[in-house]
């Protein structure tokens, strides 16, 4: 019997199905509400290594504008289905924000404000915010004076393609919102959960690069300025506010210790909590011709309190320069404070976590 | 690729979902066509779609040549296929040591050369199914799995010399009784 492997493999060409069956289709339907419902914000929120590459400085110092996030909130998409036809009543924040920001505006950390401008018959507003000294968020609503009040949303894309279009021509994208404290333009990283008709939640955090500091560094009271930029009448929206910090006992642990594992090393930097926020930054180093790109990009984070009780992640990136990489992960915080955290990080093969004990952290947090 | 879609391209990489949708609606039957050769079950096929789309979503700012689009989401989902058979292979519950056990070593005694090109070791399985059950070139295999063509070639060459040795064996054994 003489065998021609070539042959016969030649002869196990597949026939092409020309028909979608019924449950892929159905998956592919949910996948892609998925992504303009709160499910992209789990993905989101349980894959935290969404890469800031270098390309963000063509966008220049607002280049995070463009990086639109729609829906990362925690609500149901029946429910945001329902904010949307509902009239926007009381505070955004409560209903609309993440974990961290419904917890700051039930204990009343969140400050209403009444900032605004209009032109051409388009008005924007800000009348929300909450500044923990980790995050900035606001309440960002466009109105037009015919009543339409557009969805957001669209306004948005088609402000952002205008923007891309801007840099594609050679001209400087100057991005849709630039954020300014007491007249210095902040370098952020801004994210926008559309979760009503015409109203977002803009929240600004520090951008995540090695050549920048990565906390705000913002006094407790400061001078807010947001320039919005409406690329579909080629307007500027001036809005200015004071803004005063809501927590006023931030606690900042930090740990000199150095875990090792495979030859990578790593170091966590700073862990801050807030009522809203719970924010871990770790570097990692590893050796010339390590692949720590990979690695870094491929570690998750899990942060439990002494009880063994999980953190919700909110959101997370990481960096990686030459032999350094630092990753940012940030969580909603305990309930109460707890007595120590334990830091673990994981690499995540499909559903399961694969801890990595050696990169584990213990820290004790001071009552 | 047509001015089209590199602008859905652009609109989808500024954040529009909807653009990403119609980049990826146009492809769904090839993308199950080809998950289904790999895994080969409807359910592991969902499962691999639903992850490729979320997370080329995700990572849409990493494509930076718009051109290799679709070689791009190809390659996600052709990992996300492997995993899913990685996965498989390490699900061994107590009840099936023993079946297992026993049925590994018998590729040849199956005499079943579909079967034995997923006994294969991942990169030459990859291969062999985009090449031969796919009935793509080599040089779009090469791009989907980020080698050289050269490297493929290679790869195929050593999988059918893997796959005739398995047989040859079986043939050898089976004329022997």
């Amino acid at each position: 019997m003489k065998l021609n492997v070539e042959r016969e493999l030649e002869g196990l060409k597949e026939h092409e199905v020309e028909e979608l069956p019924e449950m892929i289709r159905s998956r592919l339907d949910f996948a892609y509400l998925s992504l303009e419902t709160n499910a992209s914000s789990q993905i989101q929120v349980t894959q935290p290594k969404r890469r800031q590459r270098r390309i963000i400085t063509i966008f220049a110092w607002a280049a995070a504008s463009i990086l639109l996030i729609i829906g990362s909130g925690f609500i149901s998409p029946v429910m945001a289905n329902a904010l949307n036809k509902l009239p926007f009543i009381g505070s955004l924040f409560g209903y609309g924000g993440d974990k961290g920001l419904q917890i700051a505006s039930e204990q009343g950390l969140t400050t209403n404000v009444n900032a605004s401008m209009t032109h051409d018959g388009v008005t924007f507003s800000i009348s929300e915010y909450m500044y923990d000294g980790t995050r900035i968020s606001m309440v960002l609503t466009r109105e037009t004076s015919d009543g339409r009040n557009e969805p957001l949303k669209e306004w948005w894309e088609q402000s952002s393609e205008e923007n891309i279009d801007r840099i594609k021509n050679g001209e400087e994208g100057s991005g849709i919102v630039q954020i300014w404290a007491d007249d210095q333009r902040l370098d952020i990283s801004l994210s926008s959960d559309i979760r009503h008709n015409n109203s977002a939640i803009i929240t600004a955090e520090p951008y995540t690069g090695l050549v920048h500091n990565r906390s705000l560094h913002l006094p407790d009271k400061f001078n807010l300025k947001v320039i919005v930029h409406d690329a579909t009448i080629q307007q500027n929206f001036n809005m200015q506010f004071p803004v005063l910090k809501s927590s006023q006992n931030n606690i900042v642990l930090t740990s000199e210790e150095l875990k090792q594992y495979n030859n990578f090393s790593m170091k966590m930097k700073k862990i801050e909590i807030t009522k809203a926020t719970m924010r871990m930054e770790a570097s990692i180093s590893g050796k010339t011709g390590q692949d720590l790109e990979a690695f870094s990009d491929s570690l998750m984070y899990d942060i439990w309190n002494e009880q063994g009780e999980s953190a919700l992640l909110m959101s997370g990136s990481s960096e990686t320069e030459n032999t350094t990489a630092l990753s940012t992960a940030v969580f909603v915080p305990f309930p109460t404070l707890p007595k120590s955290i334990v830091v673990k990080p994981y690499i995540a093969e499909g559903k399961e976590k694969m801890y990595i004990p050696e990169l584990e952290f213990t820290l004790p947090v001071q009552q | 690729m047509d001015d089209e879609m590199k602008s859905e391209i652009i609109r989808a990489k500024g954040g529009s979902h909807e653009a990403f949708v119609n980049l990826i609606k146009p492809l769904e039957l090839q993308l199950y066509n080809t998950a289904r050769s790999i895994v080969k079950k409807d359910e592991d096929c969902a499962d691999a779609l639903q992850e490729t789309i979320l997370k080329a979503y995700q990572s849409l700012e990493t494509l930076e040549q718009p051109a290799f689009f679709k070689t791009w989401l190809f390659r996600i989902l052709i990992n996300e296929c492997n995993m899913i058979l990685r996965r498989r292979s390490q699900v061994i519950t107590v009840d099936h040591v023993q079946d297992i056990h026993h049925s590994t070593p018998n590729v040849c005694e199956s005499m079943d050369l579909h079967d034995a090109v997923y006994r294969l070791e991942e990169v030459s399985r990859t291969i062999v199914i985009l090449h031969y059950f796919r009935d793509l070139p080599l040089r779009q295999v090469a791009e989907m799995l980020d080698l050289s063509e050269g490297a493929v070639k290679t790869r195929l060459h050593r999988a059918r010399n893997t796959l005739y040795e398995w047989l040859a064996d079986y043939c050898e054994r089976k004329i022997k009784v």
